[in-house]
């Protein structure tokens, strides 16, 4: 009975949740996009990522935060930038003639990530990740889903495209 | 009249008809998707949506006094609302109930307006019952996703014990449903499907400018052998241009519609105010064959109604005061669209009433604190006037229902400006209020005025620009630590655009003889004077978003892009105005003619040399960043050219670049008397032994090699210098 019982749960969980079963794979280990945000490595998972440009023709909107810094057009569709570095306090240090832009989406929402380089996607082991080091303050923090063994810093992309907090609205 | 009344009823019938359609597919999608999906974190915003969408159909029904509708969908949104809470697991009993619910739904939508109904009280009184056990929980819920006996592979056999208990419920077989709105010559497509062809065909404004702009680059080389070919790419671009504004313009066409569709709702809505206020009001309508791009008419709806309360409520006096003041005892309003030249039409709502209280409306902007006593006295008729559309300004002693919150026409103001068209209100003392809202016929219909501040550029709405000027310095007078100008004999404020935008201000040393170039833009009423850089001549675009982060920006509406794809922010003039006024209240206007750069002297000036778009702002941005003020060159002989004209502490070039690069541009400044002394530093992609010698044999400070640029550290490179 208790097999029986077992069995056609397992048959019935397969078929009402073809995307659990696919999200709990995902959840150990991500394919994220690494990239440079000087002096640190970042990470973002490439679920969220739709397109990388360069970095070409970006206005500057008066009266914006700082982190916000312009907007581009890519293919007659305005993407605003958001420059992590100015959430995460990190000094700027220079600019790098290959400053590239990661686009990312989740559902409405969508802007362009600047970074100083891409520099490849990586499988990441979520179940590795340690906390963000106490020497990251300030609201970033929070943008942060943890720390790789190898020091790779990984946003919590989930968070940061469904939060409000860097969403613009003076009105 | 009782026939109109009747036709409009049975109108209102057929739009609800179509709006329940929507919602009741909704629903269906809704189940749908949950029975699929029953787990939470997937589950939830399907909830959501399904909740919402059986309420809207509730809120339709309950509109056009479907109240059995309203009730089956009460009872359906009960059970949501448990679902909602967690307090429900929804199993897939639960669903087929629900799914009955929506067949009688169908069934009751499509017979809405039929005398005779196929549900019957208790067929649907059982349906009622059936949706209450799931509420109470009555049925032991069967949720998917515990290990609980398996769901047996067809509905029929579902909770059998359940089941006997009712009264089985048939439906009527449905009809199918198209043919009831579908006619031989029209067809029936939805607006979002025209919008997005109209977006669709509104992208090729951008392939007409961007033509024309490479045919333009391509012009200035001069070459024999492709002169031939851009005279035929000129006449193709010619004939293109032309396909593309006939498509665009057929397009539009298919949004147009009648405003006698926004319109028929005005009698109902002034009876009932009237009979409210006890007022007797006549109401004359004309011009509802006008047409106008639906898209308007839809945001056009509550303004108008805001209007025609307020010439009720405000407006038209009492029956006894009309007949002291020797006036019919019933009311006029009257409701007027008419066709101006071109692509405008003008709606103006007239009302014979006791027309605007001067004084209330100053006492209130008083206490508002937005008028200082003093200044009112000033103030022209039309000054005053334009004080209605700031928000909290209210000339009603209490506040009703209606009106007296004072937000109302402050919301008006904004919305007519948001559709790209302006309003005025001409007011005679004991004779009446109109008010004049001038609208565009198509809402992309986007003209405006490209104009430089402070090295970046801007676009300012044609709607909202009343002139271009100049002014020489001496014609600025200062009242009150104001700056203002003389227009007519009317004063306008002046303030410099790039002040009210926050954008720092830097010019050199400025030539007193110089006129100033001013925008005189006015909303409603007010009327204020921008000191800007240039004007660049006008454009002609569509407004785009700021993508879905940029919510809303102060002062901006969205942007648009140039021929070369450039993209340029349009100002939001309604805000403009409104932070232009702030300002001046907060801070006396500071000196507009030179002294200014006192507060910023301490300021260090950089001119960066550079002949990539993208470099040039990066660079730009990181030694602003650090507090410093840029300009930039876009190239050598550019960099030269304004090195000569204002000062510079320092210059940040780039090697390469064409006309004059960065070796031939230091060697210059080292050689040029007044400038020998200038900090220059070389960015450059060339790293070689070889180049650097150069470089420092040029004169250059410092050699920064792009590839180790982030190391190199820019600006501590010109804190050393500078």
């Amino acid at each position: 009975m208790r097999k029986n019982d077992q069995e056609i749960l397992q048959e019935r969980a397969q078929k009402i949740s073809g995307l659990r079963t696919e999200k709990e794979l995902i959840e150990e280990t991500i394919l994220a996009v690494e990239f440079l945000l000087l002096p640190e490595t970042y990470a973002i998972d490439s679920a969220f990522v739709s397109e990388v440009l360069p970095l070409r023709n970006l206005t500057v909107i008066p009266g914006t935060p700082p982190f916000i810094i312009g907007v581009i057009n890519v293919r007659g569709k305005i993407i605003s930038v958001v420059n992590f570095k100015n959430l995460f306090n990190l000094k700027e240090k220079g600019v790098s003639a290959l400053n590239k832009i990661i686009i990312v989406k989740h559902q409405q929402m969508e802007f362009g990530i600047l970074t100083d380089e891409i520099t490849g996607t990586k499988q990441l082991d979520m179940n590795s990740l340690s906390s963000p080091p106490a020497t990251l303050h300030g609201a970033g923090v929070d943008y942060i889903q943890g720390i790789t063994p190898q020091g790779i810093i990984v946003l919590n992309a989930m968070y940061i495209l469904t939060g409000n907090a860097i969403i613009v609205n003076q009105k | 009249m009782d026939k109109k009344q009747e036709a409009f009823l049975l109108e209102l019938l057929n739009d609800f008809k179509i709006e329940a359609s929507e919602h009741h597919q909704a629903i269906i999608n809704g189940l749908i998707a949950l029975e699929k999906n029953p787990l939470l974190p997937v589950a939830q915003p399907l909830i959501e949506t399904t909740f919402r969408e059986i309420h809207s159909l509730k809120g339709a029904a309950r509109a056009v006094n479907q109240l059995e509708i309203e009730r089956l969908c009460q009872t359906m949104e009960s059970v949501f609302h448990k679902v909602k809470d967690g307090v429900l697991p929804l199993s897939s009993a639960h669903f087929d109930i629900l799914y009955q619910a929506t067949d009688m739904l169908d069934v009751m939508l499509r017979e809405v307006e039929n005398k005779e109904k196929s549900i019957t009280a208790n067929m649907l009184s059982q349906m009622m019952k059936r949706l209450e056990m799931i509420i109470m929980g009555k049925m032991s819920p069967q949720p998917m996703d515990f290990p609980t006996p398996p769901p047996p592979p067809n509905r029929e056999q579902k909770m059998p014990e359940i089941v006997s208990e009712q009264v089985p419920v048939t439906l009527p077989i449905s009809e199918p449903k198209e043919i009831q709105y579908a006619s031989k010559d029209t067809v029936r497509i939805t607006t979002a499907k025209l919008g997005t062809l109209l977006r669709e065909a509104e992208e090729f404004i951008s392939v007409k400018a961007t033509l024309g702009y490479y045919i333009r680059e391509i012009q200035k080389q001069q070459n024999q052998k492709i002169s031939a070919i851009l005279r035929e790419m000129d006449q193709f671009h010619r004939s293109v241009s032309r396909m593309i504004d006939d498509l665009l313009l057929d397009i539009k066409t298919t949004l147009l519609y009648p405003f006698s569709t926004l319109l028929e709702i005005v009698p109902k809505i002034v009876r009932d105010l009237g009979k409210e206020y006890n007022k007797e009001i006549n109401l004359i309508i004309q011009g509802g064959e006008i047409e106008i791009d639906r898209r308007i008419l839809e945001e056009l709806k509550d303004p108008m109604i805001h209007l025609i309360r307020n010439c009720i409520d405000h407006g038209i006096e009492t029956q006894q005061v009309r007949k002291k003041a020797g006036k019919s005892s019933a009311g006029i309003l009257e409701i007027k669209i008419r066709q101006e030249s071109g692509n405008h039409v003008v709606l103006s709502i007239h009302d014979d009433g006791a027309g605007i209280d001067r004084e209330k409306v100053v006492q209130s902007a008083i206490k508002m604190g937005i008028l200082r006593k003093e200044a009112a006295e000033k103030m022209t008729d039309r000054e005053v006037n334009g004080l209605i559309f700031r928000s909290g300004i209210s000339t009603s002693p209490f506040i009703t229902d209606i009106s007296g919150r004072g937000l109302g026409m402050a919301i008006v103001g904004e919305k007519v400006a948001k559709l790209g068209g302006n309003i005025a209100i001409v007011s005679v003392p004991g004779q009446g209020t109109t008010f004049l809202i001038t609208l565009p016929v198509t809402i992309s219909n986007f003209r405006g005025i490209l104009v430089k501040v402070n090295e970046s550029f801007f676009i300012i709405p044609t709607t909202g620009v009343e002139r271009a000027i100049r002014i020489s310095k001496n014609e600025i007078q200062t009242v009150e630590s104001k700056q203002i100008l003389l227009l007519n004999n009317e004063s306008v404020a002046l303030v410099k655009l790039g002040d009210v935008l926050g954008i720092p201000s830097r010019k050199g040393k400025k030539n007193e003889e110089i006129p100033l170039q001013v925008l005189i833009l006015s909303m409603g009423q007010k009327r204020i004077g921008f000191i800007i850089d240039e004007v660049h001549g006008e454009q002609e675009g569509m407004i785009k978003d700021m993508g879905p982060q940029l919510v809303h920006v102060k002062n901006i509406t969205g942007v648009t892009l140039l021929g070369n794809g450039q993209v340029i922010p349009i100002l939001n003039i309604d805000e403009l105005m409104e932070s232009a006024t702030r300002i001046s209240i907060v801070q006396p206007a500071e000196e507009i003619s030179g002294e200014e750069e006192a507060i910023e002297h301490h300021q260090k000036y950089i001119l960066v040399a550079e002949d990539s778009i993208t470099l040039r702002l990066l660079l730009k941005n990181i030694i602003e960043s650090d507090g410093y003020l840029v300009k930039t060159a876009i190239d050598g002989m550019d960099a030269f050219q304004l090195l000569k004209n204002e000062v510079f502490d320092l210059v940040v070039s780039d090697v390469e670049m064409p006309r004059m690069n960065g070796f031939e541009l230091t060697a210059k400044i080292r050689k040029d008397k007044t400038l020998t002394e200038t900090p220059v530093i070389l960015v450059t992609a060339l790293d070689t032994a070889e180049d650097r010698q150069r470089g420092m044999e040029s004169g250059a400070n410092a050699y920064i090699v792009k590839g180790s640029f982030e190391q190199s550290n820019l600006l501590e490179t010109i804190h050393r210098l500078i």
